[in-house]
């Protein structure tokens, strides 16, 4: 658990960020958003102490950072940066071992780590391993920043803007890597974005910041149902939050809830991925191809194509607009 | 099949064997001297060498021009091959002239060199460097060309045939001065290319860490650069001579107006602005990124800068240490002239003395010291820049 408790920090007389409280519960995924020099990456560096905050507390697991070793605060604390950060003149095997190191593991603790985790992030440990980061591309390279964000094990993840400059669909792949891992270690990570889409789907709490203060702090759907005021509303889209919203919810939600319809264990009739709908898909999705196809039902199916059940229009109307 | 390679002209190797063709049928290629100050009797390759080894490297340097003028990247192999059997044949060519004008009777005669050997000397290495970068040489066979090279000269120098030669009858006739003289010269370098390495990365840290400093500092080390070194030299002299009469102990160490002290300090003064340039930009070119991320993961700022700052920027560092190194041979070889010895002694003295073997004496080792210094310390840097940072060759074809 982290605690923020009227968190400030002034650069030559501008203040940053503005008395700040805020509480990230253990295993939870807290992100961050608001336009550009409103203060997100100032927080998140004061929470490893790259930044000295300049009043407040700030609590890890109750005990205030400063009463840490500087290096050895850091060392349990993952951090992942936008620009990745890799040492340039070391192998991808040395990068993520880092942390390790500095922490002393025995040789081939490290060496199993590195493995266990490069095999974690869908690198091949015999191809990659001996690379050098100039040889990765832009999706490689940012999944070896996060490997090193976790090699030392922590129980702390920092992620400044990590994907944020990568392609639309490696970023989507990461996402949902992020996703997947987070299922698996369940950390505490703050996170860091400007992207909304980004942060809807990754986080547990969303943050909005505005020129140092937080502005809203609540889950994805609270924020898009009910903005606390118009830069808010601004920012999460007033156009377009029927669609956000309904990208929060998986289609299968709605099977959990509601009894299934007419569940009769047939084949899906359609052949292509257009045709039906995937428990999995979001309501978005689903819509869409409902759109699409010009229906207003189709049939979903789980992962091994048994049909669910039949989706239909009014459904998806009814779960949004709760 | 594949079609033939078309053939293309290369000009370089065009005018650079035409010209050492016309050098050497045109201009002296060696003198004879009865003693060191009777002046000699200047002779072209035909009457110095005799026919048969002239109309050889005639021959050479005609089918290097003929394949300069139909050139192919095969031929241009053999055009390396014939320049390199070229400078081979050289020190066989003095050889030659030793053994046919030289007779028994004049014990101290002595055979300069006149401008068609330089000429053919300094032609043949370019020529040679022309070709193997055009047909871009594998290392390995350019270092087996230049082992032929020397090798072929260190033979015909232990055969004893080249002992009339100026050059060695100045150096054997002080060879415990030459010694001494590459001994201080290496020293007054390495003297001083040590103490601004050490001072210079000192002060580049300062300024990196106050950036206010920056351009004060930088400036009054510019300044140094634009003083013509005998006049950094000379204005030494004045304040050092001063303090050693002040504090008489200090001549017990060599400080004194005149000696090495000037040296080494004007030495510092004109190597500073390099290394500090240099060690700065690099030091602040590593990507902030890099650094960040470093501290992030909890490195103590020793760490970061060991680990990562200092061998991010080495190859930069370096390439600071190799202008600085270079400068100084040459510097050094001027500060003769306030007594700080080293190999421009010889140079001034055969100045004086009007004796070009001498000056000789002074002026090849130095030459030679500076491009061994170069070579050395390119390659240095090369092998690290390869080393991590330009990978991005087998970059395109591992990423997907
Ligand atoms: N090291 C620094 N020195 C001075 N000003 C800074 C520094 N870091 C950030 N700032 C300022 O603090 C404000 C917040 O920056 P930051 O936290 O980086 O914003 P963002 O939300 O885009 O991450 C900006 O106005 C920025 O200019
Ligand atoms: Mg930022």
């Amino acid at each position: 658990m982290i605690e923020l408790i009227g968190v400030s920090k002034t650069f030559n007389g501008r203040t940053a960020v503005d008395a700040i409280d805020l509480t990230i519960p253990k295993g939870s995924i807290c992100v961050l958003v608001g336009t550009s020099g409103c203060g997100k990456s100032t927080t998140l560096r004061m929470i490893n102490r790259l930044l000295p905050h300049d009043a407040g507390i700030i609590r890890i697991d109750g005990q205030e950072i400063r009463s840490f070793n500087e290096q050895k605060l850091r060392q349990q604390i993952g951090y992942a940066i936008q620009s990745t950060g890799l040492f340039p003149h070391w192998t991808v095997e040395r990068n993520i071992g880092l942390v390790p190191r500095l922490l002393r593991w025995p040789k081939q603790k490290i060496q199993d780590r590195v493995e266990e985790l490069m095999t974690l992030l869908d690198l091949d440990p015999a191809i990659y391993a001996r690379q050098y980061p100039r040889q990765l591309s832009g999706g490689q390279a940012q999944r070896v920043g996060v490997a090193r964000a976790l090699a030392g094990n922590p129980e702390t993840l920092l992620m400044d803007e990590p994907f944020g400059a990568l392609d639309p669909i490696t970023r989507d792949n990461l996402q949902n890597e992020l996703l997947r891992i987070q299922a698996q270690v369940k950390k505490t990570i703050v996170f860091v974005t400007h992207d909304i889409d980004e942060a809807l789907k990754l986080a547990s709490q969303i943050v909005v910041m505005d020129q140092g203060r937080i502005v809203q702090v609540d889950h994805p759907e609270q924020l898009l149902r009910h903005p606390a005021n118009a830069y808010v509303e601004n920012l999460f889209g007033s156009q377009d939050r029927g669609l956000k919203l309904a990208s929060l919810f998986p289609v299968r939600s709605l099977f959990e809830t509601d009894t299934p319809i007419q569940a009769n264990g047939l084949k899906a009739p359609g052949s292509g991925p257009e045709d039906c709908i995937e428990a999995t898909d979001s309501l978005r999705l689903a819509l869409s191809k409902m759109l699409w196809a010009g229906a207003s039902e189709m049939p979903v199916v789980d992962a091994n194509g048994q049909v669910l059940g039949q989706l239909t229009l009014e459904q998806i109307l009814r779960a949004n607009g709760k | 099949m594949a079609a033939p390679e078309p053939t293309r002209k290369n000009t370089v190797l065009i005018v650079l064997a035409a010209s050492a063709l016309a050098g050497l049928w045109l201009l002296d290629f060696s003198s004879i001297q009865p003693n060191r100050i009777v002046p000699g009797i200047s002779q072209n390759l035909f009457a110095a060498a005799g026919t048969a080894l002239s109309v050889v490297l005639s021959i050479m340097l005609a089918a290097l021009v003929l394949l300069g003028l139909w050139s192919r990247s095969r031929r241009l192999v053999a055009a390396v091959v014939i320049a390199t059997a070229g400078l081979c044949l050289l020190p066989w060519l003095l050889v030659s002239v030793s053994l046919n004008q030289l007779t028994d009777d004049q014990p101290s005669a002595r055979i300069g060199l006149g401008a068609a050997f330089w000429l053919l000397l300094f032609l043949l290495s370019l020529m040679l460097v022309e070709c193997w970068q055009r047909v871009n040489l594998d290392v390995h066979w350019r270092l087996i060309a230049m082992a032929a090279v020397i090798g072929s000269w260190s033979w015909a120098y232990s055969s004893g045939q080249l002992e009339a030669l100026g050059l060695l009858r100045e150096y054997h006739s002080r060879s415990g001065q030459f010694h001494q003289a590459l001994r201080q010269h290496l020293l007054l370098v390495g003297g001083a290319v040590g103490c601004s390495l050490v001072l210079g990365f000192a002060l580049a840290v300062q300024i990196l860490r106050r950036p206010r400093w920056q351009e004060p500092v930088l400036n009054v080390l510019s300044f140094f650069q634009t003083i013509p070194s005998l006049a950094l030299f000379g204005l030494l002299i004045a304040p050092l001579s001063y303090l050693s009469n002040q504090w008489p102990w200090l001549q017990q160490f060599g400080i004194r107006g005149i000696g090495w002290a000037p040296a080494v300090l004007a030495l510092i003064g004109y190597s500073l602005l390099p290394i500090v340039r240099n060690t700065w930009v690099a030091l602040s070119e590593v990507s902030p990124g890099v650094v960040d991320a470093a501290r992030g993961m909890g490195m103590s700022p020793a760490q970061v800068f060991i680990q990562v700052r200092l061998p991010l920027s080495l190859p930069v560092l370096l390439e600071g240490v190799r202008i600085t190194t270079i400068q100084a041979i040459g510097l050094t070889a001027v500060a003769a002239l306030i007594g700080a010895g080293g190999l421009g002694t010889f140079i001034f003295q055969g100045l004086g003395q009007a004796a070009n073997e001498l000056i000789l004496l002074g002026a090849l080792p130095t030459i030679g010291l500076a491009l061994l210094a170069d070579g050395f310390l390119t390659a240095a840097i090369q092998w690290l820049r390869q080393r991590h940072l330009s990978t991005s060759l087998t970059a395109q074809a591992t990423a997907p």
